[in-house]
């Protein structure tokens, strides 16, 4: 009984395979994932948000500090440090000399500054006894200029053409920029 | 510091700035280092760097300022000096505006400065009356 009941098996109508239903409670939760990661990639990123129309720009508040970093830069200094006293200073420029002899009034360095820089001149005014007077005051671009041609001319100045030799630049600068 | 007393300044390439780094910067430092000694007071401040300001009231970039660094002891103050008494005043007459906004200073730093072991008070009096000798409290 048993092994017909197994030989003739009742035929039962193939059906085709259902189409597999789409998960959508794991499409859904992909997708909220996926906003929350970028939701909370802002949240960490205090310097983004989003404009009216869903773009993202800077915060209000990075947009200030760039504000303030550019109108710095429109700030800057060109100065000249220079000996307070007649004596010997710090040389960068001398070769195998490392200091040389400045007569009062000489010019020591050409430098810059910006708007809340801490000034790296600091130094200089404290520890080396030097003085420091604005030459130029203006654009970023324009006092680099201004550093450069005077760091380049400072060669042909009366001071530096009466030594023996004359050095290249001034002693502080230790590059020509 | 090269010296416990340091005096020095920020000014432009004008008359004006003449009037405060020509003479008067050298005259103030070796004035104090000459006659006093920051270890009669204390070993709480080993040095006192005062630079003068004296650019124009528009300069955004030097600005009034004291500072104390507790590991070298020493003290940075910058100290804008009053522009329009700048233009009118003579060589000499600018150094004591300058010895008068630094015992100024002394005296607010007796008042308000808490350093352990040093007494502002004994040293701004000597100032002052360093000051007075050489005529410069006028």
């Amino acid at each position: 009984m048993v092994t017909v009941a197994k030989k003739f098996r009742p035929q039962v109508p193939i059906l085709p395979e259902p189409e597999p239903k789409p998960k959508r409670g794991l499409l859904f939760f992909i997708v909220l994932c996926s906003i929350l990661a970028v939701l909370a990639t802002w949240k960490g990123a205090e310097f983004l948000d989003l404009d009216e129309n869903e773009k993202l720009q800077l915060s209000s508040s990075r947009q200030d500090q760039m504000q303030q970093r550019l109108m710095r830069l429109e700030q800057c200094e060109q100065y000249a440090l220079r000996a307070k006293f007649s004596g010997f200073y710090p040389c960068y420029s001398c070769g195998v000399d490392t200091a040389i002899y400045l007569y009062a009034g000489e010019v020591w360095k050409y430098g810059i500054t910006i708007q809340g820089e801490k000034g790296r001149y600091r130094n200089g005014l404290t520890s080396l006894g030097l003085s420091y007077r604005v030459q130029y005051r203006g654009s970023i671009q324009t006092c680099l200029r201004l550093e450069a041609l005077k760091i380049y001319q400072y060669a042909l100045l009366p001071e530096n053409i009466k030594r023996m030799p004359p050095i290249i630049r001034p002693p502080g600068n230790k590059a020509d920029l | 510091m090269y010296a416990p007393f340091i005096i020095s300044s920020i000014v432009e390439d004008t008359p004006i700035g003449d009037k405060i780094d020509a003479q008067n910067l050298v005259l103030l430092e070796q004035l104090l280092n000459a006659d006093l000694q920051l270890s009669v007071y204390g070993t709480g401040v080993l040095g006192i760097a005062v630079v003068f300001i004296g650019t124009v009231p528009q300069d955004a970039i030097h600005q009034d300022e004291i500072t104390f660094d507790g590991a070298t002891k020493e003290l940075y103050a910058q100290l804008r000096l009053p522009y329009a008494d700048l233009e009118q005043a003579t060589e000499a007459e600018v150094l004591v505006l300058m010895a008068r906004k630094y015992l100024q200073t002394l005296r607010d730093l007796a008042a308000l400065e808490q350093v352990a072991d040093f007494d502002w008070e004994h040293l701004l009096q000597d100032v002052q009356n360093l000051f007075v000798a050489k005529g410069l409290t006028i």
